[in-house]
């Protein structure tokens, strides 16, 4: 269980304030923190907010009913693995098999039995505390501790979809270890992996808390830059090429390792660019790079014209 | 379904959970609020906005047997039943009479309950 001040948020969408009453009073000793809402659309909005560990949904409300909101919150990448733990006042076989084939966790009928409520509550809190560990470890690369190419993927979708909708600046870097086969064959794998963890660190101590630094593959990382422009982003990239050239290492002090990046990027302005686009940029820049020398920065800018290639180092 | 027979006493009902500490204070807090569920009750029956009072019925219901008034939530699923028996065409006799007899019962009983 996490800590006391970050308790896990037990959303509660119920549309009879009785029903919310009694589950603030028979609830009161769990370690969870309470958010109820009397209304299917607000939960949805809250739960969206809030990140609740498990929600409890009741059925025959007005306006939006429980199945509608058990479709919507089954439909919202970030909150599907939410258990959902069903509440009805019908105590039938055909609701109860709709509300398992939406995704619901759990079903229990009121009038409630609540040293059963509490018993479910706590088995799915279980489960949603499981749930998080597993969708950690599974984003997590295991050598570097970066995101992994999922983890990269989530959060790339995520901010192409804002830099559509507001037209901010954003810019995405693809940087790879050159030769790095060479480093593998010469000094052995864990010269290698060493290699690799410690650009890792480079990458991750010279960028700012708000990029993303994932590993996408093999000796390729990529970065997010969120609200970067690509001007800005050439010189992070800038100092982290410096950066791994300028490291001695101790497996092979006279062997230096240097980077080649390829970045792609807009200044604010809306694009239509799509994120597939996005990075087949950035990977064409890495790709000049390469072709023109290695170690150095490639910058590609989308104007309204689209991608226009510029060699910067 | 069988109608049950009119219940005549007026003895007050005590929450099962009377003297539980957890509950004492929702409970008074459930009783205080009747007069003001029981008014909208009656309202909604004068007006036979039949599917509003399956709502309300359903609520009561739902909650009642928390607050421990398990034979007010049996009453409350009783007039639910015939109210959405009654929404699908179906119910024998005279549906009309037979809402407006569990609708009564359920009334009787709302003005019974205390903490």
């Amino acid at each position: 269980m996490p800590s006391d001040d970050s308790k896990p948020i037990l959303l509660i969408i119920d549309d009879s304030e009785d029903v919310h009453r009694l589950l603030r009073a028979r609830l009161r000793s769990e370690p969870v923190e309470l958010v109820s809402t009397m209304c299917g659309k607000d939960g949805l909005e809250k739960a969206r907010a809030a990140r609740p560990a498990v929600v409890l949904l009741d059925l025959d409300m007005p306006v939006m009913h429980g199945f509608a909101v058990l479709r919507e919150l089954k439909n919202d990448n970030s909150l599907t693995n939410v258990p959902v733990i069903v509440l009805s006042g019908v105590d039938q076989a055909h609701d109860k098999v709709t509300a398992f084939e939406l995704g619901a966790t759990d079903y229990v009928t009121k009038p409630f039995d609540f040293a059963e409520l509490r018993a479910r509550v706590r088995a799915s809190l279980r489960m949603s505390q499981l749930l998080r560990l597993l969708e950690t470890r599974a984003e997590v690369d295991g050598l570097t501790e970066l995101g992994n190419r999922a983890a990269f993927n989530r959060r790339w979708e995520q901010e192409v979809k804002e830099q559509h909708r507001y037209g901010r600046p954003l810019t995405v870097a693809m940087m790879d270890a050159d030769h790095f086969k060479k480093v593998n064959d010469t000094y052995g794998h864990p010269a290698g992996d060493e290699v690799l963890a410690t650009i890792a660190k480079i990458v991750r101590n010279t960028c700012r808390s708000s990029d993303v630094v994932c590993r996408y593959g093999g000796e390729e990382f990529v970065i997010i830059m969120p609200h970067t422009g690509p001007t800005d982003a050439e010189a992070v990239c800038q100092r982290i090429r410096e950066a791994v050239e300028a490291t001695v290492w101790p497996r092979h002090p006279d062997h230096k390792v240097t980077i080649s990046i390829g970045l792609a990027g807009t200044e604010a302005g809306l694009t239509e660019t799509t994120g597939a686009q996005w990075l087949e940029a950035a990977d064409k820049a890495l790709y000049t790079a390469k072709k023109s020398g290695r170690n150095r920065v490639v910058v590609s800018r989308f104007e309204t014209r689209g991608p226009d290639l510029a060699l910067a180092s | 379904m069988a109608s049950s027979p009119i219940t005549v006493t007026n003895d007050p009902i005590r929450s099962e959970f009377a003297n539980d500490p957890d509950m004492a204070e929702i409970v008074s807090m459930f009783v205080s609020e009747m007069p003001e569920k029981i008014a909208n009750l009656n309202k909604t029956f004068q007006a036979m906005q039949f599917d509003e009072l399956r709502r309300l019925a359903h609520q009561i219901k739902g909650s009642s047997g928390g607050y421990g008034f398990s034979e007010l939530g049996k009453a409350a699923g009783r007039l639910e039943h015939l109210l959405v028996t009654h929404g699908e065409g179906g119910g024998d006799g005279d549906p009309v009479a037979n809402i407006r007899r569990e609708f009564e019962q359920l009334i009787a009983l709302c003005k019974r309950v205390t903490a």
